[in-house]
């Protein structure tokens, strides 16, 4: 008996060991807590750096993101960015309400891909206005990364396309477990994000 | 001295698990007894958990000894591994885990079938040992 216990003692620590699937299997590729702070470098025309920060949660998550305030709703086996639509027309901002962008799946899969496309239309004096935005996501491949000396293991990087009107962007994005967006490259001139440092809201 | 050959049963449903809300278990297989005593158990799984816009599927195999706490309660801790699959739409991932299970179990005094009843816990995934599965079912023995 005491063979045994002892034996399942040593397996069940082996067993706490973590491997690659597991992880992929059940880590936030972007925790969302207020308190969770991520500093990026930002290599473009002029290096900087940049805090993007959980700042509060209601209804959605609030992140400041070098001050520009963005929104985020977390559901299950999703994570949508919250925007307000409008268009500047004739001098005046006019509103196409609120849509639930589909910023990232979870968890995510290789080999994936999703779209979504919003055709809006609003009538100012006469005049109907249309809004277009669509968001394209493809290219999830499952990789791993070294940055800044730091070795990112299991970490997903997706390919995201928006456009808004006649403007378009492409952009690389790679999420790590537990820990979310770790790089961005920004096409077409490439300005790169390359993650710092993240503190986690231990709380 | 007698070798027999144990066929068990288990139907485990509404697991509590981190994965999923709605599951269905089916940790079944087979144990070896000689001269009277437990010397190694089989079990083979499969589970399905689906949640909102993904399902997890999993199957492996476990191997273990069964120990009887007086007449009628045993205990049986495991070890395995299992191949688990993430899946949206026609999209999937899969890798392999190992599981380590302890299985709980009273006996129903009854020679052939004995039913049971009991739960497991399971410890899959997420390197730390804790309880990712809880299952609550039945099953019988023969």
């Amino acid at each position: 008996m005491v063979k045994w216990v002892l034996t399942s003692l040593i397996l069940a620590l082996a067993l706490g060991c973590e491997n690659p699937f597991s992880t992929r299997m059940t880590a936030d590729y972007f925790p969302l807590a207020v308190g969770n702070n991520w500093l990026y470098e930002i290599k473009a025309d002029n290096n900087y750096q940049l805090v993007m920060r959980v700042t509060e949660e209601d209804s959605f998550f609030q992140v400041d993101v070098g001050g520009d305030i963005q929104y985020f709703e977390r559901k299950s086996g999703i994570v949508n960015r919250v925007r307000e639509l409008t268009i500047t027309y004739e001098g005046e901002r006019i509103p196409f309400g609120r849509i639930y962008e589909p910023y990232l799946l979870l968890p995510p899969i290789e080999g994936e891909n999703w779209q979504r496309e919003f055709n809006l239309s609003s009538v100012y004096e006469g005049d109907t206005v249309k809004k277009y935005f669509s968001i394209s996501v493809d290219s999830v491949i499952s990789t791993s990364i070294v940055l800044n000396s730091a070795s990112y293991e299991n970490v997903y990087r997706i390919r995201r396309t928006t456009i808004e009107d006649t403007d378009s962007l492409i952009q690389y994005e790679w999420f790590a477990p537990d820990i979310g967006l770790i790089r961005k490259i920004i096409l077409p001139d490439s300005a790169t994000w390359e993650l710092t440092s993240f503190t986690i809201n231990e709380q | 001295m007698s070798i027999f050959l144990l066929l068990g049963f288990n139907l485990f449903v509404s697991s509590s698990v981190p994965q999923g809300t709605a599951s269905l278990d089916t940790p079944s297989g087979f144990s070896i007894m000689v001269g009277g005593k437990y010397k190694v158990n089989y079990d083979f799984m499969a589970s399905y958990y689906s949640k909102t816009n993904y399902e997890v599927r999993l199957h492996g195999i476990a191997t273990g000894k069964e120990f009887f706490l007086g007449k009628n309660f045993t205990i049986l801790p495991e070890i395995g591994a299992i191949r688990g699959q993430k899946i949206r739409e026609e999209f999937s991932e899969s890798g392999y885990s190992p599981i380590f299970l302890v299985r709980f179990a009273y006996l129903f005094p009854a020679d052939n079938p004995s039913f049971q009843i009991g739960f497991s816990l399971r410890e899959a995934f997420n390197g730390k040992v804790g309880s990712d599965f809880l299952d609550i079912g039945i099953g019988f023995r023969m």
